[in-house]
């Protein structure tokens, strides 16, 4: 048992403390973007590939730690392979911040092919960056596959993925959190396999200098970089299921609707990023017309049932507005409004005038500072209170929520606005036509800070109770 | 009005039998991805009156062995770097007659840019909605008022709290969630799908091929496959179009993946397609309006990746 | 007749080195089918044996033309040339259906009946949708500039040197060009793609040479065919599958030993 509670701890010191640096390097470049910080313009992309990789690769371990702990609440998670996923995500780390401090690597966060083998970094920090992908996607997938084995433990496939409810069959009572976390475990080997396979064709060519096809590449990254950081977020919502009943007073089960749902999202997932490869007229336009239609159709099931029901839930109950509650509602409504603006998005004639633009960084951060961020981040403050309950000033719980809320969408606004009005994303200097990036990200800035200032307050409420929570461990 | 097109399309093929020099050879097969004379920086410094600026000596070296100047800390060299965001200048094997056939090169083109009129530069158009963007961004924030203010209601509701709720009201409420959320898709997605930039609307009156390398993008009216060629073809500099024609862009790259990113004389993006070495994309657009035309690199291609620039005309 | 034949091709190339071959450089030939292309071409009138009288233009009102040029006393690669095309034609199909063919002669002593024979001889047609004859010299000139194609005397023989190309037009104009003395069916299926209006709205670079291709293009009929890269495409998926269900089966709950 302190093993467990040693090992969430832990993850959960690594992810905040991450996200502040990680988000102090996102202030960075906004920085230079709004021409506040010429001198350190040399360093804008190898610290772009940094706040990419990291962010998503931190909330994905931060959501997969989440949910393994309230897995364990029905299956028996091991609690030695947490330890080792915990290993293998810092030496990857340690490895990528070799490769980015010391490499200048800067092929951004999805690497595209051929890029790493054609930039101005030398040769040997493409290696260690693709060392340390290896180790992040293999440490990884252990881990995957021991969650799945836990729940294989208990459930049969059948019934883990909640089939009885759709036929109507006889069958055990399955936990949301089972099913939603089965769903994407599985899905989630699809992701790291495919990381994995352009890691290899990368270093086919490094080491034989046989050339890959860059539609393939393409096709394989994207495969990659768009589960990995839409099926964080389903783990999270997976936590919230399981969670917010306790405050709600209210049960959330899982029923035919549920099921359906989630078994759609499995297939509709994986073909929902053809929508990254629209700017691609090579791409066979069948797959293109697929990926606006997957992308339409799987904003259904986490609009309808989840949002709905997570609505319902909440609805007249006898709610104490925590931390948790509020950040868990928040970044559900966070997901409904990047969900608008990813659909929006995806769509083939609108995303001829947004692809690239900074409309796309304005989705996905809505979906991860205003989303995904806010769910994981809810669970470990309850996950903390639990632990070591602390009485609760509600009010500085509400002061920290509105920092959070109106810094993140003020900072959300100008990305968006920047989008429509055209201005690229990934540029450290914007050129003479699009000179409005500058000051919008000035603004932004303005607005961050008022995030950052909601989110030391989060940080301080967390770490009272993170502080005795590990004493009492030690004692 | 065609026939002039023609006749000026013939044109610029017919320069490109002028024989160049052996220094605009080198200098198109080497330099020209960083550099320009007279034509502004790119991600290396315009070189322009460069024989000039630098001593003779210095200059034929950097040419030759910058790596090795870099190295040595040449201060010169180092202000350089740090003045092309890092991206150092590569060893490119210049052999010393070729470094020699460079710089007469480069001063033969600075004296004839000296010569030639300035032309100013048009002022940048101001932040522009286009029209696609507008619907997005009315859409998108009618919509996530219509959530946010859902979830200001229910969070409002909990102050008169209930133990339970009527479940089967809520469900009936989803149904007809459902069945709206579904309708709006559906007719969305009939009214949109049909609007792709992959079937053409109408012939091409010309064909433009664009050839994308870090950090830069060429015009031609020929197909570029390769860096020799790429150094051979004849250029289009400056670009210019007739109002109201429609062009076909045939967009590749001859190193990593970049991407064509084409605003209008109203500083709205309008189009844009993916420059992949290997593929070639054809982007077909029509240009009605008259003006200045910017082209930005919309796929992050390396440490240049906002020099990547560029424009065209038309009149 | 065949050592005849080979005589005058030596004839020809000797007469090409006295003379100097006369383009300025060495291009591509990606390069110099590009050069006509969105030329106008000009609507000449094609005598055809029988006194038939052919506007170009009511021709391409509706589909499509294919133009080559020829003349009947050709030596050298007039009537390989037009074999090829011929039997490529019979291979790719959709003459009549996408497109028709037009063969001018470009020598003014030819006549429509000369050019007819040939074109017996050779197997063209069918004569609805392969017009083979003669212009006049006045529109002759233009036609041959609209599609890139050129002649030059062979001093001391009554032979003539020009390329060989096929020019699509549509709408007169030149949307696409093949040169080459033999006509490669992968080549003419993208022809034939366009000229059923089919927007391709890509082509693989030439000499891009990668291997796992997620779609391939087949040579002999042009559609798009599945690649080796599309199975590596599925290997995540599949793999995820394969696991999950390994997975499930070793782990699977086994029923409590009897009590």
């Amino acid at each position: 048992m302190k093993h467990a509670q040693r090992n969430t701890l832990g993850w959960i010191a690594v992810t905040v403390v991450l996200f502040l640096v990680l988000l102090l390097v996102g202030m960075f470049l906004r920085a230079v973007q709004a021409n506040q910080l010429d001198a350190a313009q040399g360093w804008f992309y190898p610290m772009m590939t940094l706040h990419g990789v990291g962010m998503a690769g931190l909330w994905w371990v931060g959501a997969m730690a989440c949910a393994s702990r309230v897995l364990a609440r029905y299956v028996e998670p091991s609690e030695k392979v947490s330890s080792f996923a915990m290993l293998g995500t810092v030496a990857g780390v340690v490895l990528l911040l070799v490769s980015v401090f010391l490499g200048r690597f800067a092929a951004g966060w999805y690497f595209l092919y051929p890029l790493p083998l054609k930039g101005t970094w030398p040769r040997w920090s493409t290696v260690v960056f693709l060392a340390s992908l290896t180790v992040l996607a293999v440490t990884w997938l252990v881990w995957v596959l021991d969650l799945l084995r836990a729940i294989a433990k208990k459930f049969p496939l059948t019934r883990a993925l909640g089939w009885h409810y759709i036929t109507g069959a006889e069958g055990p009572e399955v936990p949301p959190v089972v099913l939603i976390t089965t769903v994407s475990l599985i899905a989630a080997i699809a992701c790291l396999v495919s990381g994995a396979a352009t890691v290899v064709f990368f270093v086919l060519e490094l080491f034989t200098g046989t050339g890959s096809d860059p539609l393939l590449m393409k096709n394989l990254t994207f495969l990659f970089g768009h589960l990995l950081v839409n099926l964080s977020l389903y783990l999270a919502v997976g936590v919230i299921y399981d969670v917010l009943p306790t405050y709600t007073g209210r049960p959330w089960k899982a029923n035919r609707v549920v099921a359906v749902a989630w078994n759609v999202v499995l297939w509709v997932v994986l073909f929902a990023y053809f929508h990254h490869l629209y700017m691609d007229f090579a791409q066979p336009p069948a797959f293109q017309y697929l990926g606006q239609v997957a992308s339409y159709v799987s904003s259904i099931p986490s609009a309808v049932v989840t949002v709905f029901g997570a609505v319902a839930l909440v609805y007249r109950a006898p709610v104490r507005w925590n931390l948790t509650v509020a950040l868990f509602f928040l970044g559900l409504m966070g997901w409904g409004i990047g969900g608008i603006g990813a659909v929006i998005d995806s769509t083939i004639a609108v995303n001829s005038v947004l692809h690239n633009t900074l409309w796309v960084p304005a989705h996905f951060h809505t979906y991860m500072i205003e989303g995904l961020v806010l769910m994981v981040l809810g669970y470990f403050y309850h996950y903390c209170q639990e632990e070591a309950p602390i009485e609760e000033d509600l009010r500085l719980h509400k002061i920290a929520t509105c920092l959070i809320v109106v810094g993140g969408y003020g900072f959300l606004a100008m990305f968006y606005l920047s989008g429509a009005l055209g201005v690229p994303r990934r540029f450290a200097i914007y050129p003479a036509n699009v000179a409005h990036g500058a000051t919008l990200s000035k603004v932004a800035l303005g607005f961050i800070t008022l995030f950052l200032g909601g989110l030391l307050v989060y940080a301080r409420e967390l770490g009272r109770r993170w502080n005795k929570a590990r004493q009492a461990i030690h004692a | 009005m065609r026939a002039l097109i023609i006749l000026a399309v013939l044109l610029t093929a017919g320069t490109a039998y002028a024989e160049p020099t052996a220094g605009e050879t080198s200098f198109q097969q080497k330099c020209v991805a960083c550099h320009t004379v007279g034509g502004g920086r790119r991600v290396g410094p315009d070189l322009k009156g460069v024989t000039e600026r630098r001593d003779p000596a210095w200059l034929e070296r950097w040419i030759r062995e910058p790596d090795r100047m870099l190295a040595e800390k040449d201060p010169v060299a180092t202000q350089l770097l740090k003045e092309s965001n890092q991206v150092p200048m590569p060893n490119l094997a210049v052999t010393e007659a070729e470094a020699k056939d460079l710089i007469a090169y480069m001063k033969a083109k600075s004296d004839a840019a000296a010569a030639g009129p300035a032309t100013p530069a048009a002022p940048p158009p101001s932040p522009h909605l286009g029209e696609v963007q507008t619907v997005a961004v009315v859409l998108f924030v009618l919509l996530s008022l219509v959530v946010a203010g859902v979830f200001a209601a229910v969070a409002r509701s909990t102050r008169l709290a209930v133990p339970t709720i009527d479940t089967k009201r809520a469900y009936a409420v989803r149904r007809v969630f459902f069945f709206v959320a579904g309708t709006v898709m559906l007719v969305l997605l009939l009214a949109t799908l049909r609007r792709t930039p992959y079937a053409a609307a109408r012939a091409p009156d010309r064909v433009v091929y664009v050839v994308a390398k870090q950090f830069a993008f060429f015009y031609s009216a020929e197909p570029i496959t390769s860096d020799a060629e790429l150094a051979r073809a004849p250029k289009l500099d400056p670009l210019t179009f007739a109002a109201g024609s429609v062009v076909e862009f045939r967009v590749t790259s001859l190193d990593v993946n970049h991407a064509f990113g084409l605003y209008g004389p109203d500083g709205a993006v309008f189009a844009q397609t993916q420059a992949m070495p290997g593929y070639v994309n054809r982007l077909r657009v029509s240009l009605p309006k008259a003006g200045e035309y910017h082209v930005l690199c919309f796929e992050y291609c390396g440490t240049g990746h906002h020099l990547m620039q560029s424009s065209f005309t038309v009149r | 007749m065949r050592s005849l034949r080979w005589a005058a091709v030596a004839c020809a190339l000797v007469a090409c080195a006295v003379t100097g071959t006369p383009p300025v450089r060495a291009e591509s030939v990606v390069t110099a089918e590009a050069r006509a292309l969105h030329r106008a071409v000009p609507d000449v009138t094609i005598s055809v044996a029988g006194g038939e009288q052919v506007k170009l233009s009511s021709l391409w009102h509706d589909k499509p033309v294919l133009i080559t040029l020829f003349y009947q006393r050709c030596l050298g690669s007039c009537s390989p040339f037009l074999r090829s095309l011929s039997s490529t034609i019979k291979t790719v199909g959709g003459l009549g259906d996408d497109y028709r063919v037009v063969s001018v002669s470009f020598d003014p002593e030819d006549t429509p009946e000369r050019t007819h024979e040939l074109a017996t001889q050779l197997g063209l047609g069918p004569g609805e949708s392969w017009k083979v004859g003669t212009t006049s010299p006045a529109q002759l000139q233009p036609l041959m500039d609209s599609v890139g194609f050129w002649y030059r005397a062979i001093p001391g023989t009554d032979q003539v040197d020009h390329p060989s190309l096929v020019a699509m037009v549509r709408d007169g104009r030149v949307v696409r060009v093949l040169l080459g003395n033999t006509v490669s069916p992968t080549r003419f299926q993208e022809l034939r793609l366009e000229a059923r209006g089919t927007f391709v709205p890509f082509y693989a670079a030439p000499d891009a040479s990668t291997r796992f291709r997620c779609l391939d293009v087949d040579p002999a009929t042009g559609q798009l065919r599945l690649g080796w890269g599309l199975v590596v495409l599925l290997l995540p998926a599949a793999l995820a599958l394969a696991l999950s269900l390994a997975v499930f089966r070793l782990a699977r709950p086994r029923p409590a030993p009897a009590e």
